[in-house]
């Protein structure tokens, strides 16, 4: 059986699984900059490395409702691949470990942990929109 | 004493002797016949020239003269002496009837000597009489007053009787009253007493009640402290969890990212990983740790909270208890002062009823000896009273015996009745009325005056002035009357003299009258009418005043 680690956050009363690869950091408590007329999923501008990161809501970039208030915990992530690849910030309810997950059970794009449905995301497909 | 039933008989077979027996109507009844005889005879004797016959008539008639003159004169002098003793008879019948007038008239026509006797037995007689009357009247007036008094007496002495009887009573009802009082004070000290010793018992354990309740104002004080205190530091435990959840979630991204660096360094951060996540797992122990504590820090201040707020209750309760069981305190102290007061008026009051008593049944002996003399002083007094009247009633029989004589006084009734019906005219209708009105307004003892005739109609009334206006209707009734068939009337017919009836009740005013009667007889010694006058026997005492 072939497994990779994965980052897996909370959203809301879900889960998610970040390809840990892809993940630079976990921060929390990061002081967000809103930016007026940002569109949707756009949470606000944050700092980190000295460098402004866009940071993403997360659940909304999952089609799922957006949340009101400001996340709690900020995933640093690279998103798409090669020399197309951002670096953002994808705002989460809570990074909860680092695991690994089945590999086949990843191509179905379906995971389970502790019985619990895990959405994949796939941090290279997620990219921004042209 | 009964007045003797006049001798009538004798009376009317003597006058009747006297007037046949007189030798002046015989000598001129045998003149008249003589001289009928003669002048009959004359008569003849001229028709028949027989003078002889006259002449014989007159011999024989003048024969008969001297023989009759004859036994005329041997007889008159034997009738003169009868007579003079048949006048004496009469004269002192009259004198036994009580006519003292009539008897001293019949005495007036007996010869000189006794003429003098007699007329110095009725003057003695009527003398006495008279003193009599005046006897009775003082008895009478004296036993009125006396009666008067003593009635007066007995009543106002019955009526202190009955004072002294109430007041005695009322002294009883007192002595009984102070009896219970007294007890009732002795009770009542005994009752303060004991009060007074439960309150002093009270008093001591309100104090002991005061000093309990201010040492446990003083422990809520002390555990409000401790609970603020308690408060403070739970407040700090939450500062300080609040630190290590901190750090625990901070131990957590920390150990997140050393295993997202482990897993970037592949094979080689494998070992680091494990220790990652052994950090990570270490971190979600503390924050759970963190998180129960947290909860029962917080059932902790919230338990100290509740204890903090019952504390306070508690304390403001202990406190309220406590200025309740001083005012308490402040009110048995006034409480046992007020019962040592009452004590004290108690004893004073059972003292004080002790003595009244004393007094009161040293009074109620006396009354009551006082109740006695005087409840014998009424029935002495109502004796004595009985004994007044008995005494004007003997006065009154006097009066009425002595007024069974006629006198030629202006106090006795029959001569006054008397008089007065020889003033009625011999037809009796006329003037009647003006008579009796006369008669009763002269006369104030008089109370009503009636002039009845023979048949028993009356023919003139009239009462006295100060009667008159209340007895119209009786007045009327008597006028409307008749009285033939009364007893004094018919007596009063019968009699020549005048009739007394004992008192009677008046129906006019109610008061004891003696009513006198006598007949006025015309010249022929018939009843022409009757004379009645009821005298007032209070007012007897003013007749002939």
């Amino acid at each position: 059986m072939t497994v990779a680690p994965y980052l897996l956050v909370r959203l809301g009363e879900s889960l998610a699984a970040l390809p840990a690869g892809a993940v630079r950091r976990v921060v929390r408590g990061t002081r967000l900059h809103p930016l007026p007329g940002a569109g949707l999923g756009l949470v606000g501008l944050a700092e980190f490395a000295g460098e402004p990161l866009a940071v993403l809501d997360l659940a909304q970039l999952l089609g799922q409702e957006g949340r009101t208030s400001r996340p709690p915990v900020t995933i640093v992530t690279w998103l798409g691949s090669g020399d197309d690849r951002e670096l953002v910030g994808l705002g989460v309810d809570e990074a909860i470990e680092v695991t690994e997950l089945d590999a086949a059970a990843l191509a179905l794009g379906q995971a389970l942990v502790g019985g619990r449905p895990v959405i994949v995301v796939d941090t290279e497909q997620l990219g921004i929109e042209p | 004493m009964t007045a003797m039933p006049p001798p009538a008989s004798l009376t009317r077979a003597t006058g009747t002797r006297i007037e046949s027996g007189s030798p002046v109507t015989s000598a001129v009844l045998f003149a008249v016949v003589w001289a009928a005889g003669g002048w009959l005879l004359a008569g003849a004797s001229r028709e028949s020239n027989t003078p002889l016959l006259a002449l014989l008539f007159h011999a024989a008639a003048v024969g008969c003269a001297i023989h009759f003159l004859a036994g005329r004169l041997r007889t008159h002098g034997r009738d003169s002496r009868s007579g003079m003793r048949a006048q004496l008879v009469e004269a002192f019948s009259q004198l036994g009837d009580g006519d003292l007038i009539r008897a001293g008239e019949l005495a007036r026509a007996l010869d000189s000597d006794l003429a003098g006797g007699v007329e110095r037995s009725v003057s003695g007689l009527a003398t006495r009489v008279e003193q009599i009357q005046a006897s009775s009247h003082a008895v009478v007036g004296a036993a009125e007053g006396v009666e008067r008094g003593a009635a007066a007496l007995a009543a106002s002495s019955a009526q202190q009787a009955a004072a002294a009887g109430e007041v005695t009573a009322a002294m009883e009802e007192l002595s009984r009253t102070a009896a219970e009082i007294s007890e009732h004070a002795e009770r009542q000290n005994q009752l303060v007493l004991s009060a007074e010793s439960e309150g002093a018992g009270g008093a001591e354990a309100v104090a002991e009640a005061v000093e309990g309740v201010g040492a446990v104002e003083r422990r809520i004080a002390d555990v409000t402290a401790r609970a603020d205190t308690l408060g403070t530091r739970s407040r700090e435990i939450f500062r300080v969890l609040e630190l290590i959840s901190d750090i625990a979630q901070e131990t957590h991204l920390l150990s997140l990212n050393a295993a997202l660096e482990a897993s970037a360094a592949g094979d080689r951060g494998r070992r680091f990983a494990v220790v990652a996540g052994e950090v990570r797992i270490l971190a979600e122990r503390v924050r759970d740790s963190v998180a129960s504590v947290r909860s029962q820090i917080e059932e902790f201040a919230s338990a100290i909270r509740s204890t903090v707020v019952a504390t306070e209750e508690g304390g403001k309760e202990a406190a309220r208890v406590l200025a309740e069981a001083r005012a308490a305190t402040a009110a048995l102290a006034t409480l046992r002062t007020s019962l040592r007061e009452s004590s004290e008026a108690a004893r004073q009051i059972f003292s004080v009823t002790r003595q009244q008593t004393a007094a009161t049944e040293e009074v109620l002996s006396t009354l009551r000896e006082l109740h006695q003399v005087v409840e014998r002083m009424s029935r002495d007094l109502f004796q004595l009273s009985a004994t007044s009247r008995r005494l004007r009633t003997i006065g009154l029989d006097l009066e009425l015996l002595a007024q069974t004589f006629r006198l030629d006084s202006p106090r006795s009734l029959k001569q006054l009745v008397h008089d007065w019906a020889a003033r009625v005219p011999e037809t009796p209708g006329a003037g009647a009325q003006e008579l009796i009105d006369e008669l009763v307004s002269c006369a104030p003892f008089v109370e009503c005056g009636c002039l009845v005739d023979v048949k028993g109609r009356v023919l003139a009334t009239q009462v006295a002035d100060e009667l008159r206006a209340g007895s119209a209707e009786a007045l009327q009734e008597l006028r409307r009357r008749n009285l033939s068939d009364r007893p004094w009337f018919r007596k009063a017919l019968e009699s020549s003299r005048a009739v007394v009836v004992p008192p009677q009740r008046s129906v006019m005013s109610g008061e004891p009258c003696i009513m006198v009667a006598v007949a006025r007889r015309g010249s022929d010694g018939q009843p022409i009418a009757v004379v009645e006058l009821d005298v007032n026997v209070r007012h007897w005492t003013e007749i002939g005043s």
